[in-house]
Order: structure tokens, then sequence, then C-alpha cells
């Protein structure tokens, strides 16, 4: 084509001197300009920088983080004080973030996972809720949410928290955690049996929700519960000769397990507090006593206080665990030798409890501490218990830390004074952290709830009828066949929204939550350190995204398909 | 042989209808709800949830909320502070738009069009139709007002009935005034009372409803007290028990208010005055009985005064309530306005004027308030003259929903037609020209849209022009050396000319002239090397293709042009024809202050502009990172990495921070170009990322393919694997433009008044205080329409398969 013109002058050939038309002297070159443009551009940036600053009187330095910062957070440990240094008040803002994204990454992931199951679910209700969610939640801004959350939500909540139930305060019973721990306990112990297992989970959220029937008409009443599980433990042994439909004989067994464990949990509280585990609690009181509260000023919930054998429990616990997971690697090493199949995951749960619940034991069986040391600093006198309770030198905490259960639990307290309730007891989570982490989590659920059900969907329909045609059971064919293939879509993208998360938690100051950035801004303004200070910023947010990409990094290696 | 049949039933069996668990609505229920015991409780608290949530919504909606606070700000929701007589042009570029949109939804997604039809349909039914339904079916709430001489007392403030006040009223329209007996039987009547109502009333309101509320909770505590002694299970402690009873005898039931008041029990004469000449429309009228109605007919539109005073006895402290129709509350704003004459023959131009909204239908007069004896008149403010008790959905449509769809009934429509009507000319085209060429013509339409917005809306100042004349002549000088390559090849002269060319691009317009603005757009022309030599090369890789005497008029052509565009401001300038200083204010498209951008106005130019102006540096960033010189490697992957690992906050932040700390003249650099560039360095990382993911993807046989051909490196780049890559990568780039849109929220937390920083604004209003709900529900709703429209488009353009590189 390009000969079809000859009148055309001819093209001349560039002859450039032989070195320059050597192609790596031409890189080398092409780079020393690239980087000497990006150096050049960079370094006058930073000397007008510099000028400008040291103009207003302003040289940047790292020396000021020695200084004292006088500025008050809301939201900070027991040991900062206004008249700590700026360092302190950086580690603060830090300590800070590093909660809310710690939290939020565990709530986010267990959230967006039932959602994602949820997105798949074959009741159209459900998966409709969930799409609804799922759309709304990623289509508007985060910090709409955060707002709304905050202004709308926290603080248009009751004002204050009382001990009174029905008094526009949110309860949550300590029966719910049984209906969890129960949710548990059948998958645990169910999963492989012949009965239906699906049959039993169903008869006890069946049983759940009728005992929450019962309780609302009748109220809680351990003389009816009593009869409950009299009943439900019957229904639970005569259940295969009622019928022989294997899910109806599971619903039944579900009903009646839950009926009997509700009044073996009731008793199990006041077992607790007899062993001086739980202080100021009785079982029917723990019914009506508000564990969880949600007012203006934030959440309060039940608080763990360590007491002196708190160490050597968590020690022999965690000597349990050692000894649960290396049976459990036995068992299996001798199953995948033999054949022979062995319950090693039941196995190893019993001996993890047995081993905790019997040092727990032990150590609630010795007698308590009698002396307690009063006041603090120099003026701290050592005393016996009996005197101090006399003589009410003591507070809740220093009192309900005079026991010999390794962990005690404190139920939240509050005090009605003149100027409203004062919280005596009970861990507090403040309205902004509450606004952020709820707003956090519920946004990246959305995006995680996706990547899940694309994850899940990437699975061939072909592996799950192969599963099903080998005969494993849901449980097993979502354990052994879905996950593990869907992990390997699910986690790279998961890791985005994990880096999503630690970088949006930088909101907070939207809110007024005293996290990096917000602490960042305020000590830039009272120091005028504001480069610095950013720099101090930024390296906080780049550690924090390097380690998290470096974790999925590794994380997604573990699981990645090994080929050759 | 015959056989028998008789025996033999021949007859169809009858048919009977399929057992109904089998079929229809109950299977499918079956089917999909209720299929196991656990598939039950989901659904059941599935349903519980739902009910729940769209039940206290719409009870929220249409009882507790206060939508004035979005009718009233509309506009700021809109273009914020923008300037008024400038608004215009922004209305201009919103329609072409939408023209746009809609030539690109029946030339690109067609699919679609006969929905979109339907929501057009809907929406102008909405606004045009249901309006005026509701205004004809829907009577207004009652007003309440308190006559008397009384002084009452609220906290710190000391009020009594007003003997005037003015109003707002149409002509025709009537006003009627009863005193109100109903209202008046109990305590507990009063505290039902609902409608418009002011100070005295809804002090008396406020009374009765807690009077009726501590009687209610005293009766309960004692009820509860009484149940702690007979239930088995306590319900206090002791000392909460202590702690009740000493509640208990704190709760002191007062008189019922109507008593205390004496409510209604006094001679009352009324009348209306007309607002400027204030003579009475009739003769006073006397009411004495709950019979009494006294009825006034409104003559003109305009103000009025309504006197109500107590006639007998004279000297106590007398209250009555009043049942008036016809007078509905109002609000004072400043509005702008081009021209107007008021009644005393003075012109008011272009100046922000008093208006005074009637809240009911947005009736807006800009005459004040009357007078009398040298003094205001106070007016029905909606701040004291609020609506107050329970408000039932008939209200809700007839004080809000109605308009609201008003004010937004015109816009509305406006642009709803001009995207038909974009369709429209689409069709045509695709008929009369053909679908390609429609296709094209609509890409270069959108391609163009762009700067074109900005001018609108930005304005342009004289210097601008020439800005831009020197820009188009860059431009133009790429196009040429096109030509000069595909005409002469690459020979020593056409590349004198190219090297000699660019740096006149480059240097001229920066020695010559002085006058570059913020020196962004001299940005451009300093790479002018860039796009030159591309296009250089792009030219002399097609020496000889074409006869020279095709190119030359092209050659010509180009070559004229961009002398002119070089040339013309130089003349203009240093002729003193135009004086780059002054700002010649009444210049056409004269520059709005860009301080001065806010609302959704705001929102969007930050989005579509951050969005354009990334995809350069994100498109030189992608391949920079994969170029294998590892100098610019590193350093692109550095920036890429540093901008995605720290939160878009601290890049906006840092913008903010750091702009005025490069030169101190940068200070004058309004926030929203701040934050616009910061939006454009953060975009850019994620942008150059999404593309380095398409250009992976592309196969390596495509650029072994074109090597084996010849190309070179820059070919290859060119014309080989960026646009397929780029193919690939456009849901990438919806997406992230969706998602660019949301966080460009986050200019709020700097200090611009974008969607989101308004609500932060409208809600320190004295009249909208606490009405954050409202404003976060009505952006969450126009972010949502956005975002879920554009990922709707983005996913039917995957679909239909625009995306891959290969159709299958």
């Amino acid at each position: 084509m390009s000969t079809a013109n000859p009148t055309a002058p001819k093209q001349i050939e560039i002859t450039l001197p032989k070195f320059l038309r050597d192609l790596r002297v031409l890189q080398a070159i092409s780079q020393i300009v690239f980087v000497l443009a990006v150096t050049t551009a960079l370094s006058i940036l930073i000397v007008s920088v510099a000028q400008q600053l040291q103009a207003r009187g302003a040289v940047p330095n790292y020396t000021f983080l020695s200084l004292r910062s006088g500025i008050p957070l809301s939201e900070a440990p027991d040991w900062y004080d206004v008249n700590d240094t700026f360092f302190d008040t950086f580690t603060v803002g830090i300590i800070n973030t590093l909660r809310v994204v710690s939290i939020g990454l565990v709530l986010s992931t267990i959230l967006g996972v039932f959602l994602g199951i949820f997105l798949l679910s074959s009741n159209w209700l459900i998966r409709t809720i969930s799409r609804a969610y799922v759309e709304i939640l990623r289509n508007s801004p985060l910090l709409v949410q955060l707002y709304f959350w905050y202004y709308v939500f926290m603080l248009n909540l009751p004002r204050d928290e009382t001990g009174i139930p029905g008094e526009g305060i949110f309860v949550i019973p300590l029966r719910a955690p049984l209906y969890i721990i129960l949710g548990v306990l059948i998958w645990l112990f169910y999963a492989r049996r012949t009965i239906s297992p699906p049959g039993v989970l169903g008869g006890v959220l069946l049983g759940a929700v009728g005992m929450e029937l019962i309780i609302a008409v009748f109220g809680y009443n351990l003389a009816l519960m009593l009869i409950l599980a009299i009943i439900g433990g019957a229904a639970f042994f005569f259940a295969e000769r009622i019928t022989k439909n294997e899910l109806q004989v599971g619903r039944i067994q579900g009903i009646g397990l839950l009926f009997t464990l509700q009044y073996l949990a009731a008793l199990g509280f006041t077992l607790l507090e007899r062993i001086g585990a739980l202080s100021y609690a009785n079982a029917t009181w723990l019914e009506v006593h508000p564990a969880f509260f949600i007012s203006r000023s934030g959440f309060i919930s039940p608080e763990f206080l360590s007491t002196q054998n708190t160490l050597p429990w968590l020690g022999i616990s965690l000597l349990g665990l050692i000894i649960a997971i290396g049976l459990n690697n036995y068992w299996r090493d001798i199953s995948e030798r033999t054949g022979r199949f062995i319950p090693r995951t039941t196995y190893a749960t019993l001996i993890f409890l047995v081993i905790c619940g019997g040092a727990w034991l032990f150590f609630s069986s010795q007698p308590a501490p009698d002396t307690v040391t009063v006041g603090d600093g120099e003026e701290a006198v050592t005393m016996p218990v009996e005197q101090a309770r006399e003589e009410e030198l003591l507070t809740i905490h220093q009192d309900a830390k005079i026991s010999s259960a390794p962990l005690v639990i404190l139920l939240p307290q509050s005090e009605r004074t003149r100027f409203g309730t004062r919280i005596l007891s009970g861990s507090q989570i403040s309205p902004e952290y509450a606004a952020l982490l709820i707003g956090l989590v519920i946004y990246t659920s959305a995006f995680i709830g996706e990547i899940v059900r694309a994850g899940i969907q990437a699975v061939p329909y072909g592996q799950i009828e192969a599963a099903r045609s080998l005969g494993l059971t849901m449980p097993q064919t979502l354990r052994l066949i879905i996950l593990p293939q869907a992990l390997r879509v699910i986690i790279p993208p998961m890791g985005n929204q994990y880096l999503n998360l630690s970088k949006n938690s930088s909101l907070a100051t939207a809110i007024a939550f005293a996290d990096t950035y917000a602490v960042g801004l305020s000590i830039m303004n009272t120091s005028g350190q504001s480069i610095t200070g950013f720099s101090i910023v930024l390296l906080v947010y780049l550690t924090m995204s390097l380690v998290i990409s470096a974790v999925m990094n590794f994380v997604n290696s573990r699981f990645q398909l090994v080929t050759r | 042989m015959t056989q028998d049949k008789s025996n033999v039933y021949f007859d169809d069996i009858p048919s009977r209808p399929a057992p109904v668990t089998e079929r229809g609505i109950i299977a499918w229920m079956r089917e999909n709800l209720f299929r196991t015991a656990f598939d039950t409780i989901l659904t059941l608290g599935g349903l519980t949830l739902v009910i729940i949530t769209i039940v206290s919504s719409i009870r929220w909606a249409v009882t507790g909320a206060n939508w004035y606070a979005i009718i009233f700000n509309f506009r700021s929701f809109m273009v914020g502070r923008y300037e008024p007589e400038l608004e215009w042009r922004v209305a201009l570029a919103a329609i072409l738009v939408m023209f746009f949109a809609g030539m690109a939804i029946r030339v690109w997604v067609n699919q679609i069009a006969r929905l979109l039809l339907g929501v057009i349909a809907f929406l102008l039914l909405m606004v045009l139709v249901v309006p005026q339904i509701i205004y004809s079916t829907i009577d207004v709430p009652p007003n309440y007002f308190s006559v008397g001489n009384i002084t009452m007392t609220s906290g710190q403030d000391t009020f009594s009935p007003l003997p005037r006040v003015s109003f707002l009223a149409k002509s025709g329209e009537i006003v009627t005034l009863q005193l109100a007996s109903e209202q008046i039987k109990s305590d507990d009547a009063l505290a039902n009372l609902h409608g418009f109502m002011d100070l005295p009333t809804r002090q008396l309101w406020n009374e009765a409803v807690d009077r009726v509320e501590l009687i209610a909770e005293r009766n309960e505590l004692e009820d509860l007290l009484a149940r702690d002694l007979t239930e088995p299970i306590p319900i206090f402690t002791a000392e909460q028990r202590e702690y009740q009873l000493e509640q208990l005898e704190r709760m002191t039931i007062p008189d019922p208010i109507i008593e205390q008041y004496d409510l209604n029990n006094i001679v009352v004469q009324v009348n209306v005055l007309d607002g400027s000449t204030l003579q009475p429309l009739g003769e006073p009228v006397t009411l004495t009985s709950p019979e009494d109605i006294a009825t006034f007919t409104i003559p003109a539109d305009g103000w009025y005064i309504l006197e109500k005073v107590q006639v007998s006895p004279e000297d106590t402290d007398g209250i009555a309530l009043l049942t008036v129709t016809g007078v509905h509350p109002m609000l004072r704003s400043l509005s702008f306005t081009n021209y107007l004459e008021t009644e005393d023959g003075q012109v008011i131009e272009n100046q922000f004027v008093d208006t005074y909204v009637r809240m009911l239908d947005d009736y807006r007069v800009v005459r004040a308030v009357p007078q009398i004896d040298g003094e205001e008149v106070p007016f029905v403010v909606i701040t004291q003259h609020q609506y107050r008790g329970t408000r039932d959905l008939q209200t809700y449509l007839r004080i809000y929903a109605a308009p609201f769809l008003q004010r937004i009934s015109g816009g509305l429509t406006i642009l709803l037609l001009v995207g038909v009507a974009g369709y429209g000319v689409a069709y045509l085209l695709q008929r009369t020209r053909g679908e390609k060429t429609t296709s094209q013509y609509s890409a270069w339409y959108l391609i163009a849209l762009p700067p074109v917005i900005w001018i609108l809306v930005a304005g342009v100042s004289v210097k601008g022009v020439l800005n831009i004349s020197l820009v188009l002549a860059a431009v133009t000088f790429v196009v040429f050396i096109y030509y000069i390559g595909m005409a002469y090849g690459r020979t020593y002269q056409t590349i004198a000319t190219l090297i000699i060319g660019s740096f006149f691009m480059m240097g001229v317009p920066l020695i010559v002239f002085d006058g570059y603005g913020y020196g962004l757009l001299a940005l451009f022309n300093l790479f002018i090397w860039l796009p030159a030599s591309i296009g250089f090369l792009a030219g002399s890789s097609q020496f000889g293709v074409r006869e020279i005497q095709e190119i030359r008029p092209m050659l010509l052509i180009t070559g004229g042009i961009m002398l002119v565009l070089f040339l013309a401001p130089a003349i203009l300038t240093t002729s003193g024809i135009l004086d780059t200083n002054q700002t010649y204010s009444d210049w056409f498209l004269r520059t709005s202050n860009q301080r001065n951008w806010s609302g959704l106005l705001l929102t969007m130019m930050l989005t579509i502009f951050g969005i354009i102006a990334a995809f350069p540096l994100g498109i030189g960033l992608a391949l920079g990172r994969r170029s294998n010189l590892p100098a610019i490697k590193y350093i692109c992957v550095l920036y890429i990495e540093l901008i995605r690992g720290s939160p878009f906050i601290t890049v906006l932040f840092f913008m903010q921070l750091l702009i005025p700390l490069i030169n101190a003249d940068f200070a004058d650099i309004p926030n929203s170009i701040r934050a616009l560039i910061g939006v454009i360095m953060f975009s850019a990382a994620y942008l150059a990322e999404n593309v380095r993911g398409g250009l992976q993807a592309i196969p390596p046989g495509q650029a072994e393919a074109a090597r084996a051909l010849g190309l070179s490196g820059w070919q290859i780049t060119m014309f080989i694997t960026l646009p397929q890559a780029l193919r690939i990568v456009i849901p990438a780039l919806v997406g992230q433009f969706i998602s660019l849109f949301k966080d460009t929220s986050l200019v709020a937390i700097v200090g611009l008044i974008d969607l989101t920083g308004f609500v932060n604004t409208m809600v320190i209003q004295t009249e909208f205080i606490g009405t954050r709900a409202e404003g976060l529900f009505f952006i969450t709703l126009i972010y949502f329409v956005f975002s879920y429209l554009m990922g709707y488009v983005s996913r039917l353009l995957e679909a239909s398969g625009s995306g891959s590189t290969r159709k299958l």
C-alpha cells in the first residue's frame, strides 16, 4: 500500500548516534528524565511548602510530640489525662480506631456471610428483603448513613436508662444467649446423627418462639417453667413412640430439649450465683433484670471482671484447648489411616469444655479472699472483707471481685440521682462509638453479602449434586464442598472490603468520635504542626492498610488452589 | 357377534379443578414461603420486620415529619448558593444532559425504553395531575387562633393573644371565624386538638396534653405499685419501691385546663382589613355563641389583617379559641429577583428582596407586611403558628405532598420531555442516517458535553476565553501534526515541525501573555508534546496511504484554524481591544463564584469532572505501572498505593491544607476547586487499578500479533491493547463513577455545602431545627435514584455484551 504512491517524497531514515539507538540506553535515559521530573516537582513543592511554613513560624518537626497536648477526649482509656503529651493523644486516637476496625471487621463478616446466604435463600421473602437491604445500603453514601445512625437513631433513643423493665428500655433477657448456645450445641451433636438435624433445629426454633409467647402471656414463673420442663423431657424421650416421621420426631425432640434446657439454664444461673460467678444474681431476677441497656448515652452491657483466679484458669483453659486440638488431630490421623469414623470434633469440644468447667469448679470451690485493699496510692489499707463491707468502703466492682470464681459477670446497675441516672456498673459504649460501629458494619455487610453470594454461586451446582449423591448432609456439603471452593473466590474481594472498612472508619470525625483522623485534626490545630501531624495520621492508615492486605494475602495464599 | 358395551362408560371423567394447594398462589406460598418449619419462622420473622419498618416509617412520614424543610429549601438542595441570575445556565446544562441521555438510551440501551416511558408517564401524572386532585378534594386542616386579654407564661417567655395578625390571601377565598366549642368540652378534647395553632393555643394544648399524660402516668404507677404487693415475684426492690412512692407523691394533678382558663366565656369581635388601604371588608362581627359564624370574602390577592379583640367583659383576663379557615401560615425568605415593580412604582432589579411565602401552595408575594400606626402587623409565621396534634394522611397529602409535587413539577416536566425529545431525535437520526452514524454522533456529542457543561456552569472570563483559544490551538496542532505525518512521513523537516511547534505551544503562551488563570490550562499546553508526538507517530505510520492532494486541504484548514486560534488572543490583547484584567460583569457567560457552588450541583460537578479529569491521569498511571522500566513503574506504584492506602477524607483534607501552602496566591483557590483536585487525585489511583485490570485481561497474543505486524510499542498500546482494555472495564468504570458519586459526600466534612453538607446547614435554620431526618431521607432518595439508575444501566451494558472484546 505504501508503495502505491510514487510521487511521495522519499522518507528519510533518522540516523541517530549508535548508542542513542540502543534500547537499553533509551530506557535508561527516559527513566532518568522521568525520575528527575518527578523529584524536581516534588522538591519544588517541598521547598515552597517549607518556606510558607517557615514564614508562619511553624517549622515542621516531630519534637512537639513530647509536649503537653491539653486536648480533652471524651472517648479515652482511664490512663489518659489532659496533661498528657501529644504522643499519648495520638495513641488514644489509634486505640479508638483499632477498637472500631477490629470489632467492625468481625461483625461485618458475620453479618455479611449471613446476608450472602439469605440472598440465595429459597424463601422468597427473605431473599427480597436481603436484596432491598443490599441495594439501599450500597446505593447511599456511608456518611449519610452515619449521620442517620448517630443523629436520627442514637440521639432519639430514650434519654435515661433505668432498672425497671418496660419503661421504654430495650431488654435482652439472659435466655436469649441460651438459644444461641443451644443452636450451636445441636449443630455439634446432631450434625451426623441419622435423626433429621433440620427437624431438631426447627423444633428448637419453634420451642423458642413458643417459650417467648408463653412468657409474654403468663410471665416468667418458675413453677410453670418446671412443668414445661417435665413435659419437654417426656416429649424428648417418647418422641419416637408418637410418630415414625423422622422430621416430626426431630421437631418434637427439639421442642422438648429447649423446654428442658430452659429450666436447667435457670438452675444453672442459680448455681453460678452460688459458686460466686454471678454477683447480685438469682435465676428469676436475671429474667427481670435488663442485661443490656440502650439509651441516648450509649449501650451498657454486662461487665466481665477478672479476679485473682482468672489467669490460672485461663492458663488451664488454654492447655485444654491445646490438648483438644492435639487429640482432634490425632483422631483425624487415625481416621485417615484406618478409615474408622470417630466423631472427633464432638469429642474434642467435650474434652475442652470438661477441662474448662473442671478448672472453674476447682477454683470456685477454693475459699474467697478474706482481706481486701481499700484506697489507692499511699493511703491503701488492707483490711478484712467483713469490716470493709460494714464500713461501706468498697465500690461495687471491688465487692464483686472478692470471689474465688475465675470470672465475675457484673450486670449493669444504675442509681437515680437528682440529675438523672448514674451508671454504677456495666461496661459502657458511647453513642458515637455505637453509631460508628453500627454504620460501618451495616454498610460493609451489604458489600460482603454480595461477595459471599457471588462466591457461593461460583461453585458449580454439579459439586453440590455430587456431594448429595455421595450421601453428605447439607451442613457437611456446606462445610466440606461449597465453602472451601467459594472461599477462593470470596477472599480477595473480601480483603478489599476490609481495607475499605478500615479507611472508612476515618468518617468518625463527622460524628465526633475521637479516632485517629479526628484526634490528628485537633492535634494539628492545637500544635500548629499541620504537615507533621498529617504525616503521622497518614502513616497510621497506611500501616493499617498494609497489615490488613498482608494478612489477607497470606490467607489467600493458604486457600488458593495449588497447581503445578 | 355383537359386543354389549352398555356397561362400559365411554364419557370422559368430569374434569375437576386442580387442588388448591398444588396450583396458584397457595402453592407458590407453600413453595417459596412455608416449605419447612425453619422457613416458616424465617418468613414470619421477616414479615414482622418488614411490617414494623414500613409502618413505622410511613407513620413518621405522615404524622411526624416536617416536610416544609424540604419544600422550602428545595432550591438550596439543588443549586445551593449558586448565583440566581446565572441559574438558567445550570438549567440549560441539565436540559442538555437530559437530551443526550435520551439519545444515548435510544442508541445504546434501547431495551429499557418502554420501562422508562412508563416511569416518565407515571412521574408526569404524579407532578401534574395528582396535586390538582388533592387541592380540589382535600380540605385544608383548621387553624386555631386565640383571642383575649390574658397574658400567659411558658418558661421565661410571656405572650398573649395578638389583637391583629396579617396574612396572605388570594381573590375569591373565604375566611370564616367561629368560636371553637367542640374542642373545649373537656381536657381530653383539648388534648386531641390538631391543626395549625398560634402560641397561646399551643400553650393551652400543651398544658392539656401534659395533664392527660400525667393522669395516665399516675394511674399506671399506682397500678404497678398495687401489683408489686400482690405478685409472687416483686417488681421493685425495696429501694426502688421507696423511690417510686416518692415519685407518686410528687405527681399532683392540676385543675382541668378548661376551668383554669375559663375558656370561651368572653364576647369576641372579629373583622378583616385590607392590607394596603386598612379599610375593613365589612362590619365587625360579634361572636358570642358557637353558632355565630363570621364570613369574609377576599376581593383581591394580597395582604389582609385579621382583627380579633375581646369586647366584654372588658378588663378581665379572658381567653377564647377560634376556629379559622382561609388563614394560612407563612414564611419570610430572601429571594433574588431580576425585575420587579412594586406598588409605589419602584423598580427592583437584580437584588435580594424579602419574599413572603404561603407554605400551603407556595404563593409568593414581595410586598412588605402591612403597617398600622407605623408598626408592622405581625404575620402568621410558621415558626409560631405550627401544626400540632395528630396528623392524618389527608392532612399530609394536602399540606406537604401536593405542594412538594407542585414545586418540582415545572423542572421535572421539562427535563422529562427533553429526554423524550432526545430519544425521538436519535430515532429520527437512525431512520435517516443509519444506526452507525447515529451512534458515532451520540458518542461525539457525549464527549463534547462535559466541556460545554463546565463552561455553562462555571462561565468563562475574558482571560478564560483567551486561554481556551490557546488550548484549542494546541488541540488543532495535534490534528495538524497528524496530517503532516500522514502527508510527509518521518523526515527531518516534519520532526523539526513537531519539536518547534510543540515548543511554541508550550512556551509562547506562558512567556508572551501572563494570563493563565491558575495555570491549570497552561498545564495542558505544557504537556502538548505528548499528544503531539503520539499524533505524529499515528499519522506517519499511515504515510503514503492517501494521496497528498487529498490531505493538503485538511492541512490548510487545520493549519489556518490553528494560526487564528493561536494569534487571535495575542492580537486582541496586545492591541488593547480586550483588557484581560477587566471583569466584564455583563459578559454573556460571566464566571460564577465557585465558592457558591453547593447542593446537588456541587456533588454532580465533583463527580463528573472528578472522573473525566482523572481519566488521562489514571490511564497514564496504569500504563506506567505495567511498564517494564523500574523507575517509572515504582513511582506509579508508590502513587497508586499511597492514595489507595489512605482514606479519601485525608486526601481531601490534604488538598485543603496543602494548596495554600504551595504558593501564597493559591490561597485564593476556592474550596470547591481544591476538593475537585483532591477528587481527581483520588479517583485517578482507583481508575488506574481498573484500567490495569483491563490491560491484564487482554490476551498476550494480541500484543504479540501486533508486534509481528511490525507495530511499535506505542502503537501497540494506543491501537491494540488500550482500546480493548477500556472496553472491558466499562462496567468497572461505571461502578467507580457510582462510588465516587457517593464518596463526594465527604466534602461535607471539609466544610463544603454539597448535598450532604446542606442538611447540616438546614438543621441550624431557626424554622427547621431538628429536621435532620427529613433532610437525610430526601438526599438519600436522590443519591439512591442516581446510583441505582447508573448501576442498572451498567448491568444492562454488561449484559448486552458492549464491554466484551469479542462477541461470541
